[in-house]
């Protein structure tokens, strides 16, 4: 998983001290994968990149609480996450709390395989478009940044069994939306 | 990780993924510089701040004592303007807004 990459203690240092030339070079690595993660959650880009430079600015003021058991990025996307869920309760678009209950897995393999590579890509990103924001960046978080279980559980502070179901639902999402693109398989794998 | 979500990884991954604008990085940047200038002028407010408490208790033990010049009621009134300092100090440790 990316967040694995080892920080420069030196620059942790420095960027703690007050640099702010330091604290860019640290958070090189991680911008484009945090953004997208802003992306996700707010699918607005000008809400993304407000919530992003706040999120910026939070990180680089509380970087003294950064202790370095725990890697930069996972540390970071911290962050990001609970400014963008600051973001979304200001703007009251937070869904209500739902119940989570265990369900049958869901797998997409067999759909996907019999589809054109391009139009299964499309379908993917106008769904996650679509996504309610707290199953889209535990997708994003599993499936484009690669991150464990745990590592998503440490970022957004979900147990793992919601981590899964929502992965599950969302998993369910893109399956039901290949089919309605493909109604010819939909008699077939529902 | 099962087959799907290989899959499922590798479709992801032929998404073009979002990138940071120049423009966004640049007001990133903007904001850090901004963040680390108000923090200097934190630092140096702090210092002025707690050694103007400091001065003020010293002060306040000096002025009372002259009204009163009793070396007895020295102690007491210098234990009542330190508990005023650390309150002090406390109070401007909690108003930090960094």
């Amino acid at each position: 998983m990316s967040t694995s990459i080892n920080h420069d203690t030196e620059t942790v240092r420095k960027a703690q001290r007050g640099d702010p030339q330091a604290f860019a070079v640290l958070l090189f690595p991680w911008r484009d994968k945090a953004f997208s993660m802003c992306l996700r959650m707010l699918q607005d880009r000008h809400d993304a990149e407000d919530v992003f430079q706040d999120a910026c600015v939070r990180a680089f003021t509380g970087l003294h609480t950064f202790r370095g058991d725990a890697a930069f990025g996972t540390w970071f996307y911290r962050i990001v996450y609970t400014t963008c869920l600051n973001a979304l309760k200001r703007r009251g678009r937070l869904p209500p709390h739902e119940e989570l209950v265990d369900e049958p897995a869901v797998e997409v393999d067999d759909v996907i395989s019999q589809l054109d590579t391009s139009v299964a890509v499309d379908v993917v990103r106008e769904e996650m478009a679509k996504m309610p924001p707290l199953y889209a960046v535990v997708m994003d978080l599993f499936y484009i940044q690669e991150c464990s279980h745990d590592d998503i559980s440490r970022i957004t502070a979900m147990p793992i069994g919601t981590i899964k179901t929502r992965l599950n639902r969302g998993r369910k999402a893109l399956r039901d939306a290949l089919l309605l693109r493909l109604p010819e398989l939909e008699g077939r794998y529902t | 990780m099962n087959s799907s979500d290989e899959l499922l990884r590798k479709t992801f991954s032929q998404i073009p993924a979002p990138t940071v604008s120049d423009e966004l990085l640049d007001a990133v940047n903007l904001g850090l510089r901004e963040s680390a200038r108000r923090r200097r002028q934190l630092r140096s407010f702090d210092i002025v701040l707690y050694a103007g408490i400091f001065i003020g208790a010293v002060a306040i033990v000096l002025f009372v004592h002259f009204l009163s010049p009793d070396v007895r009621t020295l102690p007491a009134i210098a234990s009542v303007a330190s508990l005023c300092f650390i309150a002090a100090l406390m109070v401007a440790i909690s108003k930090r807004t960094i």
